[in-house]
């Protein structure tokens, strides 16, 4: 007659168990496996992908940064333009007004007769 | 020419077959499949396209895994897909009890002995798997977990979603089921 321990070695050994996978469950299986592969796109896509994920990325807030500041120092009129609202109740500043400024200063309309 | 794939450690072959690597996926189902199939049959009873089921989608969610798989991590590929397919034979249960409109927490009456008169001239491993087959689903499962698979209690208790003293009653009574059972056949003549 089998005691306790008997039938927990008998257990743990079935452990050590296997059972056939059947073909088409196989086939199943493996063609998941494929199903699930990432989708391979055109090379410069990639390319460009992993261009932005890496260094181009990380390059990408510096100089958006830095195009935003010429910008707003060589054409601030375009920003101003650009932004409705922004301007109303003060008097839009062309370029030709900021020029003289750099020239005369501030004051320059004084200069004017 | 086909890649000869039969050197490579199961993190290498999952990383091929992700990247539509036919050989490389079937090497790993060939090596990890049959005990995966025999654990799960455990699991459900017997009922093959249960296993089955089971089987692919522990494999799929494999798949799945694969771009975060730590190749240097504790986890063993097969002990993962173990516990994966645990879980679903598990779940399953649960949702097949909501579906039947059952209270999940009634465990139904032991089997009428008629089963085991399957059991005469049977080795007693067969038999045993017969009779560990035959018992109700819950008392199975923690048997399977704790004897077979080597699960704490206490983690056999998260993964049924049932206290640790409900899991030592499950099992003792599951042991005592097929301590019956083999006792009969090892009187039969």
């Amino acid at each position: 007659m089998m005691d306790d321990r008997d039938i927990d070695r008998l257990l743990a050994e079935m452990a050590q168990d296997e059972a056939p996978v059947p073909t088409a469950l196989r086939t199943a299986i493996v063609e998941d496996a494929v199903s699930v592969a990432a989708p391979v796109g055109p090379a410069t896509q990639g390319g460009l992908l992993r261009w932005l994920s890496g260094w181009g990325g990380a390059m990408g807030v510096p100089v958006a940064a830095m195009a935003g500041l010429w910008i707003g120092i060589a054409q601030p009129s375009a920003v101003l333009l650009a932004v409705p609202g922004l301007t109303e109740g003060a008097a839009v500043p062309t370029e030709a007004d900021l020029v003289l400024a750099e020239v005369f200063g501030d004051n320059w309309e004084a200069l004017e007769p | 020419m086909a890649r000869d794939t039969s050197d490579l450690d199961e993190a290498a072959l999952l990383a091929l077959a992700v990247a539509g690597d036919h050989s490389a996926a079937g090497q790993l189902v060939d090596r990890l499949g049959p005990k995966l199939m025999a654990f799960t049959l455990r699991m459900t009873g017997g009922q093959t396209a249960e296993a089955e089921d089971i089987v692919q989608e522990a494999f799929l969610r494999l798949w799945r895994k694969a771009p975060d798989w730590d190749a240097d991590g504790p986890a063993q590929m097969g002990t993962w897909l173990g516990r994966v397919a645990a879980n679903l034979a598990i779940d399953r249960k649960r949702r097949s009890a909501r579906h039947t409109a059952l209270d999940p927490t009634l465990d139904p009456e032991d089997p009428a002995p008629g089963i085991e008169s399957r059991l005469i001239g049977q080795e007693q491993r067969a038999a045993l798997r017969l009779a560990l087959d035959a018992l109700p689903e819950r008392q199975r499962h923690a048997v399977v977990l704790r004897h077979i698979e080597g699960y704490s209690n206490p983690d056999i208790a998260a993964r049924m979603g049932i206290g640790v003293e409900a899991v030592e009653s499950l099992i003792a009574r599951g042991k005592r089921r097929l301590s019956q059972v083999l006792a009969q056949k090892g009187d039969l003549p």
